[in-house]
Parts: structure tokens; sequence; C-alpha cells
């Protein structure tokens, strides 16, 4: 794989130490960052003690191994690391240090936070507002623990009156040490507590830090609170060298308690080493200039080194209706072979054919068998791993549905089997003799029931079982025909599902208005601060394209050819349907 | 079972059976695990079956701990640190489950729960060394799979960077070896019968394999040069060598590759593990050899694990570097030395403290000799003072058919320093006492001016017995030995240890209980048949006074009569020796006309009891 040297990538395959770096779109940040990599572990001295690379989501993570692949043809190994930040902080400090707690288990950290409203609640019963159990208001799976040790419902803190906030605040710490004391617990909460057990245990810092003398983040600013304060002890115990590598304006994981404000703060300060890489490899200069609206005045300064230089990247179609806009999309796009169109939200999805079939017609009992559609579906397009695992989870409960309220059982049960190819091997039995999909839901309900029984050798059937009420009359009807995806299902995905990507072109939907979840020509205003996440999403989305921008406006909010021109530098091609 | 190690040096002694190869290949299991090639595998057949019933135990398994780790070795080891207020340490438990029709399933984890694995790259972390008792160094030096030697070299070239060189050593012998007339005439027939077989294949060339260094290196052998130097580099070939000489060769280049090893990497961990270092070693080169190994691991990262069956070995090595097993318990000597002021053992009066038990260990430390050490591998002993009662106790036990060797019995010679060999035997905490049922065999002493010549033999018999009644009060109104009262006390109400005193001396002792109530016993007595045999003027004088007695004899006329026998005896190490082989001699008379003084008797009672 090529891998260009800029005076920008060389000082940052140079830097070592404590180093933060701003990258814009298509600056080739996760190239640089596998690029680096390659470097590093090229000469690496140290047989047991190596560099992790953190990253976001499991999609950025495989991203950076395989790019690492394609420069070096190897994988990256033992001593070290590319995971999720979430996996690395659970696996390498609150799963093995818990009990320093005073706990005396190693802890699960929960899938399906729900099971926390009904594993225990009698307990808690006892916490009242107003006469009422507050847990039916507050529900347990919804409680998170702040890094300043508050306590937020629904990641806010909620609005009550002293009073009822003392009840409250009881409420949670009854229900907390409770889950601490099963040892089940949701990923704030390992969060939580990985800080807790590094300010307690400067041992396990030192010692991590030694584990791993080097840290690079990528998607930095998608860092949260805590992810930072634990961060900040690693360095304070001996991490010397520390990357984190972002782009303050793609922060989309505001509900994930992303700060991009701590991100930003640290760029500014002496202790780190601040670069830059402004230089967009991506998208033509047009559509630069388009998405560097949402930048600050002082950010300004990106630039393109994309050459082909398209005639005229931008176009915006006005129109009346959703009903043409793919096709017209389409026509538009032709030349090009990867495109997208990108929305907001549900309601675009719904209307524009392609909001993906969630139907769900069976009761969770013990689970739905929609799992087994899911996998057969993975399995047809060459995930059979994704597939197995899908089924795999389910098996303790197939096995013993009285294991769904008991996470610690459930997941001995896995751990155990995670060497039974036998069982593997009758999954993939199972995914490939699943009754077929033209049989209705009633009768492929009662043969799956058979199968399982048969291929498991249990000794009764699971008890699957289809949803009445107004599911009933769905129960004559065909799986294959309640189960087909829409028909733009694979052509209109939405904003955060393409985060990273690159295409040749996107066509992004606006609404009429910037109300609730809706992005609309309202939001394209040059910000005075930091930018909102309605903002960074446009910006996100916009850049990219490497040759294309199609913007698509409700006609009643038609530009000016003057507004037009001020909003993209130049006149856009316009198209009306 | 719980063992803790000493990180330097541990020596494992025990009887045969008592599982000292267990432990080793229980170390030997978790430094196998980075091993390409398992020199130890766990089989269904390995999983414990109780003998009684034949049931067998379903899962082996084994945790291991690592203390006193560098920094360096807790980032490496991280996924198996247990982060403790005291100390952080390493733990990893492996486990084998017995499984139908298949090999046991192996599974592991690290740090101190379940759920954690480290990756499989971290147990190149655990290098070990292993010579078997069985091992045959010969084959071992000379193998191409696990050559050592070959090994070092290996290393060293590739830190000097220097294989081409070593490739152009023999890519010149190559040719000169190809120029000779011997290779070229066998190259060209073999090519002229190729190109009949097959006209169109091309002819063969022949060289010395050399693509690859480990061939290279591989030629190489290590021999003794002949003492005359005939000629520079010859001597006799490693199969012309004794068993020991290559035994100690391998260890030799074992241990350069392991310190070899260890410069270059600070964070492995080293277990050189040797059964029966002894084996074809005569006692001073064993010595040698241990003191070497002493010297070599002085290293933080080496570990040396010896069992051994050999008393020279034993007697030099300091009591805590010594670990004792036994069937259920393992155990380092040292312990019974560690931290027993609790037990207020008294000594003169004086409750010992701390320091007194180590100074005691010390002490034994400069007692214990190839004999002594013998106690080690003992079931039980006698602690006794001196050669003579050795030689008697022998003598005795032959009388009364208690056979020391079938009862694994060891007598000990330890002077009046009873005191730190019960150390080892007597406390109240299991943990820091060797289970082995001791007598101690020994006499109260009372009245010791009973040496002086006034008392000798003739001054006895003058003036009408006068000095024989005085001696006879004297001894009856004497004081008891102050080491009466301090064996008691370092008895510390331990079953396994009885004291066992004489009245006055062991021959004293001896010879009151072969003075029976009937005067007409005596003639036949064997200990009077000796010394009329070996001294027939004392023989007459103790006659004349047993004449003067009644037929049956007052405790008073018995215990004077026996004072004459004591003393007319010669010196005590001469009477022993005399006296031990008289009764060896005439053993089936004696049998008959001897007693065995009852306190010795005893002594055997305690020792033949169904171990502890």
């Amino acid at each position: 794989m090529d891998f260009v040297i800029t005076d920008q990538r060389q000082r940052y395959l140079d830097s070592r130490g404590k180093v933060i770096v701003n990258a814009c779109p298509g600056s080739g940040k996760t190239t640089s960052v596998a690029y680096k990599l390659k470097n590093l572990l090229e000469y690496w001295d140290f047989k047991y003690s190596g560099v992790a690379c953190i990253s976001f989501t499991n999609v950025a993570k495989d991203e950076i191994n395989e790019k690492f692949y394609d420069f070096t043809g190897k994988s990256i190994s033992y001593p070290h690391l590319v995971s999720t930040i979430d996996s690395f902080i659970n696996q390498y400090i609150t799963l093995p240090h818990f009990h320093l707690l005073g706990y005396k288990t190693r802890p699960t950290i929960l899938e399906d936070y729900s099971l926390l409203d009904s594993f225990s609640p009698y307990a808690l019963n006892k916490y009242k507002i107003n006469n009422r159990p507050i847990l039916y208001m507050y529900k347990p799976s919804k409680i998170d623990v702040a890094a300043d040790g508050s306590y937020l419902f629904d990641g806010n803190k909620p609005k009550l009156i002293e009073e009822n906030l003392i009840t409250f605040k009881n409420y949670c710490v009854a229900l907390k040490r409770m889950q601490f004391q099963k040892g089940i617990l949701k990923n704030s909460d390992s969060l939580y507590l990985a800080l807790k057990i590094l300010r307690e245990n400067p041992g396990v810092a030192k010692q991590l830090s030694s584990r791993f003398r080097y840290l690079i983040i990528d998607e930095a600013q998608d860092t949260s609170e805590i992810q930072h304060l634990i961060i900040n002890e690693l360095i304070n115990n001996g991490l010397e060298h520390v990357e984190l590598i972002g782009d303050p304006y793609q922060s989309l994981y505001e509900w994930r308690e992303a700060r991009p404000d701590l991100f930003t703060d640290k760029t500014k300060s002496p202790d780190w080493n601040f670069l830059t890489m402004s230089e967009c490899r991506r998208s033509v200069l047009p559509i630069v200039k388009a998405y560097s609206i949402f930048r600050l005045k002082e950010h300004d300064d990106l630039y393109s080194s994309q050459s082909d230089v398209e005639q005229s990247p931008i176009h915006l179609i006005y129109y009346n209706k959703l009903n043409d806009l793919v096709s017209k999309y389409e026509e538009l796009s032709s030349r090009f072979n990867n495109n997208i169109v990108l929305v907001r939200g549900k309601t675009l999805l719904q209307e524009l054919k392609a909001m993906p079939n969630d139907k769900n017609h069976w009761s969770e009992s013990p689970f739905s068998p929609i799992h087994f559609i899911h996998a057969k579906s993975d399995m047809e397009h060459g995930q059979t791993k994704e597939a197995i695992k899908r089924i795999y989870k389910l098996i303790p409960v197939l096995f013993d549905p009285s294991l769904k309220e008991n996470p610690s059982k459930k997941r001995e049960f896995l751990e155990a089997n995670n060497d039974n190819y036998e069982l593997k091997s009758k999954i993939i039995l199972l995914i490939k003799n699943l009754p077929v999909f033209d049989l209705t839901l009633t009768e492929w309900t009662r043969d799956l029931n058979e199968l399982c029984k048969n291929i498991f050798d249990l000794a009764q059937s699971p008890t699957f079982i289809l949803k009445q009420g107004k599911y009933r009359p769905d129960h004559n009807k065909k799986i294959e025909e309640m189960y087909q995806q829409p028909e733009n299902f694979s052509k209109v995905t939405t904003i955060h599902k393409v985060k990273g990507k690159t295409f040749d072109s996107i066509m992004l939907v606006l609404s009429p208005n910037s109300s609730g979840q809706n992005i609309s020509l309202n939001d394209f205003k040059k910000p005075l601060q930091m930018p909102d996440e309605k903002k960074r999403m446009l910006y996100v989305a916009m850049s990219r394209p490497k040759w294309q921008l199609v913007l698509a406006v409700p006609s009643q909010n038609r530009l000016t050819d003057e507004q037009e021109i001020r909003m993209f530098g130049s006149k856009p091609i316009v198209h009306v349907i | 079972m719980s063992l803790s190690f000493n990180k330097d040096i541990n020596i494992l002694i025990g009887e045969n059976g008592s599982y000292k190869s267990t432990i080793i290949d229980a170390i030997r299991l978790l430094y196998n695990l980075g091993e390409p090639l398992k020199e130890i595998i766990i089989r269904n057949e390995d999983f414990n079956t109780d003998l009684a019933t034949g049931e067998s135990k379903n899962t082996i398994a084994i945790s291991y701990e690592f203390r006193g780790l560098t920094e360096e070795q807790k980032g490496a080891l991280y996924e198996y640190l247990v982060i403790d207020p005291h100390e952080d340490y390493a733990h990893i438990k492996i486990s084998f489950d017995k499984r139908k029709d298949k090999h046991p399933k192996f599974d592991y984890y690290t740090g101190a729960y379940p759920g954690q694995k480290a990756s499989v790259n971290t147990f190149e972390i655990f290098q070990h060394y292993y010579l078997g008792a069985l091992r045959d160094s010969t084959s071992d030096l000379l193998s191409v799979k696990r050559n050592m030697l070959g090994r070092v070299i290996k290393r060293n070239i590739e830190t000097n960077n220097s294989e081409q060189e070593f490739k152009g050593i023999i890519s010149r012998a190559n040719s000169e070896l190809l120029q000779r007339t011997e290779v070229s005439t066998t190259k060209s027939n073999i090519n002229t019968n190729l190109t009949k077989i097959y006209s169109t294949l091309s002819p063969i060339g022949l060289h010395i394999e050399q693509s690859r260094l480990d061939f290279i290196v591989n030629v190489i052998k290590p021999y003794l040069p002949f003492k005359a130097s005939l000629e520079a580099d010859s001597g006799l070939n490693l199969f012309q060598n004794s068993l020991g000489y290559n035994n100690i060769i391998y260890i030799a280049t074992v241990l350069s590759d392991m310190n070899d090893r260890v410069e270059k990497d600070s964070t492995i961990h080293h277990a050189l593990l040797i059964e029966e270092p002894e084996a074809h070693l005569h006692p001073q080169l064993q010595l040698n050899l241990y003191n070497f190994l002493k010297e070599q691991i002085c290293n933080d990262n080496c570990q040396l694990f010896i069992t051994t069956h050999s008393p020279t070995l034993t007697s030099k090595s300091e009591l805590e570097k010594l670990f004792i097993t036994e069937s259920n318990s393992f155990k380092c000597v040292g312990d019974c030395f560690v931290d027993r002021e609790n037990e207020k053992l008294v000594q003169n009066k004086k409750t010992l403290n701390n320091d007194d038990i180590k100074s005691k260990r010390k002490m034994l430390e400069r007692y214990i000799d190839v004999t002594k050490s013998q106690m080690f591998y003992a079931k039980s002993l006698f602690l006794v003072e001196g050669i003579s009662e050795e030689l008697l106790l022998f003598a005795f036990s032959k009388l009364e058919n208690f056979r020391f060797e079938e009862l694994d019995i060891e007598v000990i010679q330890t002077g009046t320093s009873f005191y730190p060999f019960l150390l080892l035997f007597n406390s109240t905490n299991p943990a820091k006492k060797i289970n082995k049922r001791v007598s101690v065999i020994t006499d109260d002493d009372r009245f010791t001016a009973s040496k002086n010549s006034e008392y000798s033999f003739y001054k006895l018999i003058e003036n009408n017995y006068s000095k024989l009644n005085e001696l006879y009060d004297n001894i009856k109104e004497g004081e008891i030995s102050t080491r009466i009262g301090n064996l008691n006390n370092y008895k510390n109400k331990q079953e396994n240890i009885q004291i066992f005193v004489g009245f006055k001396t062991f021959e004293f002792e001896l010879t009151i209980s072969n003075v029976g109530r009937l005067k007409n016993d005596l003639q036949n007595n064997c200990l009077f048949q000796f010394i009329k045999e070996l001294d027939n003027e004392k023989f007459e004088f103790i006659q004349a006074y047993i004449d003067l007695c009644d037929d049956v004899l007052t405790e008073e006329q018995q215990k004077k009569i026996a004072l004459l026998v004591w003393k007319s005896l010669p010196g005590k190490s001469e009477f022993s020796q005399d006296f031990s082989e008289y009764l060896l001699n005439n053993i089936a008379y004696a049998r008959l006309n001897f007693q065995v003084p009852s306190y010795i008797k005893m002594g055997f009672e305690h020792l033949k009891k169904e171990t502890l």
C-alpha cells in the first residue's frame, strides 16, 4: 500500500512522548496510525511490553488491523494490542482487579442492561418518591455513575426537589452496591470502577503502563471524561508515550459521553505536543470548502491535495416530495461506483424506504428466534464467524432457560465451552438446516422448536412462541414476506454508519427545519464557538465524498443564487424535482 | 498441598516415594507450556487413584505464584498480576480434566480469578532446563534436536552477526573437500549411473550440507583433551568419556546457555531442575558441583531445584535451602528454626528467644556431617550421646531382633547437644516440625564425682567395702543432671519425641539390668562371662563380694554388685567396642543370658510404632 509521507505526516511519525493530533477529514489519520505502528514495531525492543492501539468501535479497530496488514503483510500480535477502549479498560483494569475494591469475584459486564430491571428490584422498593417506589420511574438499567461519583439517570441529573434527590441518591447507592456485590456491571460502571481501581492502587496503573508502554488512541475526540481521567492516571504512573489522534469536529458520540472539549483542552496544554494534519487527500477542494463552513474561523485552514478536479462537484436538489429523490441521485451519480444517500433519523430512513426491517414476531421465551434469521443472513453474506457468535451467546439459555436471570452462570457456560467444537459445529448445522423461509410464521416456529430439540439433544423442545394481539394476523404470512429488507435498504443509511468511510459521491438529505433530531439548511452557519453536534453531523456527512457532494433540500428552503454562491463559494449545479 | 520455595536454591530430600519427582514434575508442567515440544504431558493414567477404592480424581490443578518480581517483570506479567497490599505477585493456575477416550483437557487462567488468560506468548517467560534422574548426558550432548552447545554458539553468532563468516568457513572446507579425487570420483560414478537410468536428468553435485546455521554448529562437539598434548585439538570423544565427566560437561553447558540468556533478557525466569546431581559423581566432585551451582544461581532470575539422596550434598547445604518431602507434607528444614519464640522453650531456666533458636540452627549446621545428614532420609531416629551408645545399641538391636535398616531407623550421635537436633522435631506448629519419631537415649549423670580415683575398683573393695558403701549412698542421693529437665522441656509435649533416661550412666544401667534377684543367675550372665574373660582378677573380687550376699539379693545388694561390675569395666569406648563384639559373637547365648536395659527397649518400642 502506498503511503505518501508529507511534512505533516513526517512530524507525526517522528513524534514521541505525549502527542495530540488534530487531523482533518481525509487526512489519512488511521492510515498514518497504521504506518506509525509499522515503524514502531519494526524496531521494537521489548518482548513482553507492547503498543496498545485503541479505537472506539470494532469497525475502527478492524480498519487499523487491515491497514497494518496492508503495509506489512503481518498481523498485530502479542505483546501489542489493537482493541476498543471499552474492551481495553474492561480486560485490563476492571475485570482482573475488581476484587481490589473488596468484591470476591471476577465481574460480568452485561450486554443487555434490561436484565437489571428484573433481577432483584424488591430490595429497592423501599426507596419512594410520592409514595411510589422510585425504581419504576428511574429504572435500574438507566442509572449510571458519573466521574465525580454523582448519579445520573439516562445520562442526566434528575430534576427533583432537594428531598427527593436524597432519596434518589440513596436508591442509586443501594442499587450499585447490590450490583457490585453480585459482580454485574454496566459498561459505565466498569469505567467508573476502573478509575477508582487506578486511583486507589497506583500499582495497577504502573504495571499496566509497563505492560503497554505506548498507547495510541484513535478517534480520540470521542473520549469521555472518565476515559480521559483513566488515561491521565496511566500518565501519572509512568506511561511515557501517549498519542491522542482525532478531530473534535467529527465527534458524534455525545450520547455516549464523548467530550470533544476535553480533547481540545489538551491541544492547548503545554504538556502535550500538539500537531495538526490539515491536508485533505480525499475530497476535491470545493467539497473541503463546503464543509469548512462548520469550522471555526481560526481553523479554516484546510486544503486539498485531491488532484482530479471535478468540474462542478457540488449539486443541489430542491425536492417537493421524497419519492423520486433516490432515483434522481442515482442518475446524477451514475458515473461513480461507490455512492450512498445519507440521512439523520429513522423518519427519513422510513420515508426513503430504507428502514431496516426490525420486526420481531416472537416473545422472549426464552429469546426470540429472530436471531436465527439474522444468523442465516450473516452466513449468506460469508460471515460465518459472526453467525456462530450470534447463536453461541444464546446457547446457555436454550439449554437452560433459567440461566437468563443468571449472567455469571451464563458466562461460565460460555467460557467453559469456548473450545467445544462439537457444539459449534452443531450451531452451523442448525443455521444451515433452518426451516425454509416460505413456511408461514406458525409452521416455521413449530419446525424450529423441533429442529433445536433434535440437533442439541434437548430433553424438551424450546418454547419459541409467536406474539399474540396485533401480531396475530401475520401468523399465517410467510417468513420471506415478513422479513425481506425494503427496496432502498442498501442505498440509504445514517450518518453515524459512515463515520471514517470514503465514498465517490454522497447525497445528504436535509429536512425543512432543525426541530428535534432534524438537520436542515438552518444549521449551515459559521460557528463562533466549537460547533454543536448537528453541525458536526453535517461536517462528517459532507466530508465523506471524493468527487461529488449532493445536497437534497426541501424546495420551501430554496436559496437565492446569491445565497448559494455565498454558502458554497461558487454556484452549485441546481436540480429541481 | 502448598509448597513455598526459596528464590535461589532448593534441595528436595526425602525417602523414596515421598513425591520429590512429582514436585519437580509439577514445576516442569508450567515451564513446559512455552516449549514447542512438550517434555512432559498429563495422561489419563496420571490422575490420582485411591488405592483402597480404585476411584480416581478427575482434575489435576496446580497454582503457581511468583513473588519478588522486578518492575519490568510485573509489567510483562501484567495479565498474571494479583495486586496485593503486601506484595504484588504473579499467579497462574493450570488444570487438566480427565476425559473419556481423549487426552485430558488443559485449561488455565492468570491473575486473581478465573476468566483471564494471558497470551500464550508469555509462557516463554518461564524457561527451564531439566536434567532427569535417568538422564543420558552423553546422548543429550550429541543429540541434534536438543543440542545445548549448538544453541549457545548459535545465539552468540546471532549476537555478533557473524553468520556469513561461519558459512564462509564451511564453504572453504566445501571446496577443499570437493577437490579431493575420492569425492569427485564418487560423484562422476553416480552421475554415470544416473544418466543410464534416465538420460535427461541433470547430473548431481555434492557438497557439505550448509544451508542452515544449525547444521554448521551441530558438527561442533565437546571432548576431553589427552593429557600429553601429542596433537592439538584431539582427545577422547564423548562416548569414550566416563559418564560422570559427561554429566559435568553437560551441566556446564546448560549453565553457560542459561547465563547467556539471562544476560540477554532480564524478564525471563529460569528454573534449573536437576534430579540427583550426584549420579555418577564421587563425593568430592558432588561437592565441587554443588558449590559451583551455588555460585551460578546468584542471579535473581534463576531458581535451582535439586532432588537428592546424597548425604554429602545434604550435609553441605544450609538448612533453609533444604526441603523435606513426606507423603503428605512438604516443608523447609530451615523453617523449624524460624519464629518459635511463642512456644516458650526453656533451657537452663532461660526462655529461648528467636535469636537463641537461630544460633541453634547455626550450631546444627556445623554439627551435620555426611553421617548425621542421613537422619533426613530416615523414618525415625535414635539420638545418642556417642559412639559407645551407638555401638551397643546396634548390638542390642540384634539381640532384640530389631533391624534398624529395615525400619529405616538411623542412630545419630549428638554428644550431649541434643537440643539443636530436637528443634527439628518438636514444634507445636506442624509447619515447623519434621514428622519423625525420635527416641533420645541419655543418662541422669548423678554424682559425677564417681569418676574420681578415690572410687576406683580397688579402692572400693578396701576396708570392707567402705568406699563402695559411700559410693552407693552418694549415688542414691546424687543430684540428676540439669540436662534431663532441659530435654523434657524440649520434648515440648510432642508425642513423637520420647526421652529415655538411664540411671547414673549408660554402662551402669547396662550392669544393673543384668544383676537380677537370684544370685545363681549371675554366673551365666553374659556380662559376668565377659568380665571373667577380660579380667579374671577383678572378676574374683566381684565373686568374693557376691559370695557374701544372700541367695535372693536385696535391692541394695543388687546395686552394690552392679557398682562393682561397672567399676571393673575398661574405659568407655574400649568396653563398648569389645562388649558389643562379644555380644554379637555369642548372640544365641546372649539372647538367653543378657538383659537389654529396659529404657533402651522402650526406646526401640517407641520407634517401632506406626509412622506418624
